[in-house]
């Protein structure tokens, strides 16, 4: 199977604070990864250097084997990395259909506004709305949305549940289930260990910005994520 | 009466559009670019001499085109600007950094001027349609002035359509809201900021040639233009062109209005009427 995404040996800080320490994981293509840690464990701070809205103080990161350009969001965008961001963060001054049309792309592929509204019909009703009249599922649909529309080959998913009620929540995996079947791979970040790792192919588990336990989620067993959460292994 | 107040009424709204317009640009860069650019009297300045210095080099090219090359070279050094000066201010977290830079660009801009062109006093004339009026009923009013007045809408609405309806605008819409976000998106940010800075330099051009065919300017007039600019974008609730207009409109009505009181009172009206909404605001806690 082909790697798709290679981060080797990287380290960022804020001032002094050490957010990611000689961090290190891949992901395969079509496969799904999940990330999870307690707070301040470093998961946002990697989709964001992911994304290139942070660069790294050492180490590498390869797209396809390609080497991505560190610190450079339309870099990141061009290797065909999209962020789902915790808390949406929708654009608030343009439409939903807007919202979606800014994130499309160049690269061409099967996710065109149409396709985006076969997998979320209630934004196709709503497209002339703002995002604030939508419901948190609703938006969260959008953020997922707009970040498809760039037919990405990484989706990064950042708290993908947070502030959604169980029932949208399942909805939610069940969009993302359709999106790797599509051939995308995805990496997501949520505090519901159970449910993400159940979904995902492969779990690494981030403590104090290290990756502290990784391997396939068919292997890795509760106990070990939850000894790991909490920093009792190294 | 219903004649008298009907012809203020019209002489305070084609007042009140070129203000809309002197404001416009700085509604721009303040609601998208967070800029309060200190440099936005003097390209209204610039644009006025660009106007006069076009003019008498080619004093038989249509006025049009006059606006229109003033328009163009404007928005070149709004952009030159952007991109050499101002985006690296932008960088620093602090926003009084840009502010303090554009106000150094504005004395050097200023003096720059003062030295080409000298200190006086110019004017730019429209010729014989300055003098024909028009009349509806019994109302007459100056033909010129609502040429001007049409202008300005046409213009308005070109502004309004290119943020509400273009790609351009979608980008700069989110860039306002987003910054970091629509970088994601794969908007590009540098350029984007200096399509704003042109746009709102081109604005700044137009008004400066409309305010050189009404009214004398010299060098030093940036000063207050920027005055003018700032209270229209503050009326105008901060960063909306539209908002900018409608107080640029309220303004000139109010000037033309105190003008017929007490012909001595200037911008007079004006400033305290601006201070007494402020405070009117700041008293019924919509002041933000």
């Amino acid at each position: 199977m082909t790697t798709c995404l290679e981060v080797r040996n990287v380290s960022m800080r804020y001032d002094q604070l050490l957010a990611l320490s000689d961090l290190s994981l891949t992901l395969n293509e079509g496969q799904t990864l999940a990330l999870v840690g307690a707070n301040g464990a470093g998961k946002s701070t990697l989709m964001r250097l992911l994304c290139g809205l942070l660069t790294a103080e050492k180490g590498e990161i390869d797209v396809c084997q390609k080497p991505l350009a560190l610190g450079r969001p339309r870099a990141s965008a061009s290797a065909g990395l999209a962020l789902v961001p915790e808390g949406r963060l929708l654009f608030e001054s343009l439409s939903i259909e807007e919202n979606l049309q800014i994130g499309r792309s160049q690269r061409g592929g099967v996710w065109d506004l149409a396709a985006i509204y076969t997998l979320f019909p209630i934004l196709k009703e709503k497209r002339k709305l703002p995002p604030s009249a939508l419901s948190g599922g609703q938006q969260q649909m959008v953020a997922i949305g707009r970040a498809l529309a760039s037919n990405p080959r990484i989706l990064l998913c950042d708290e993908i549940s947070l502030g959604l009620s169980p029932l949208v929540t399942q909805e939610v995996y069940g969009v993302l289930k359709h999106i790797r079947e599509q051939g995308t791979s995805l990496i997501i970040v949520d505090q519901d260990v159970s449910r993400v790792t159940a979904f995902a192919d492969q779990v690494a588990c981030m403590f104090k910005g290290r990756v502290t336990l990784a391997g396939s989620a068919r292997t890795v067993t509760l106990k070990q994520i939850k000894d790991s959460y909490f920093g009792l292994t190294t | 009466m219903i004649q008298t107040v009907a012809e203020l009424l019209f002489q305070g709204a084609t007042l009140g559009v070129l203000y809309g317009m002197i404001g416009a640009g700085l509604a721009l860069t303040f609601g998208i670019l967070k800029v309060v650019n200190l440099a936005h009297g003097v390209f209204i300045t610039i644009g006025a001499f660009i106007a006069i210095w076009l003019t008498s080099l080619m004093p038989t090219v249509p006025l049009a085109l006059i606006i229109v090359a003033t328009t163009v070279l404007c928005a070149l050094l709004g952009a030159a600007l952007q991109y050499a000066v101002i985006e690296r201010a932008m960088t620093f977290r602090d926003p009084s950094v840009p502010m303090m830079v554009t106000f150094g660009v504005s004395v050097i801009f200023t003096n720059a001027l003062a030295q080409f062109a000298g200190a006086d006093l110019r004017s730019l004339g429209v010729g014989s349609i300055a003098q024909k009026s028009l009349s509806v009923g019994p109302f007459n009013f100056g033909l010129f002035p609502l040429l001007t007045l049409i202008f300005v809408a046409v213009v308005f609405i070109a502004v309004d359509a290119t943020i509400r309806k273009t790609r351009f605008g979608r980008e700069v819409r989110a860039l306002s809201d987003r910054p970091d976000i629509a970088a994601l998106m794969g908007v590009r940010v540098r350029l984007v900021h200096a399509q704003v800075a042109a746009l709102a330099a081109a604005l700044a051009g137009v008004a400066g040639v409309l305010l050189a065919m009404r009214a004398s300017v010299s060098p030093f007039s940036g000063g207050e233009n920027l005055m003018i600019a700032f209270e229209v974008v503050v009326l105008g609730r901060l960063g909306s062109t539209k908002g900018a207009l409608l107080a640029g409109i309220f303004l000139g009505i109010v000037q033309i209005v105190s003008l017929r009181f007490d012909s001595n009172a200037g911008l007079l009206y004006v400033h305290l009427s601006f201070i007494l909404i402020l405070v009117f605001w700041a008293a019924s806690g919509k002041l933000k």
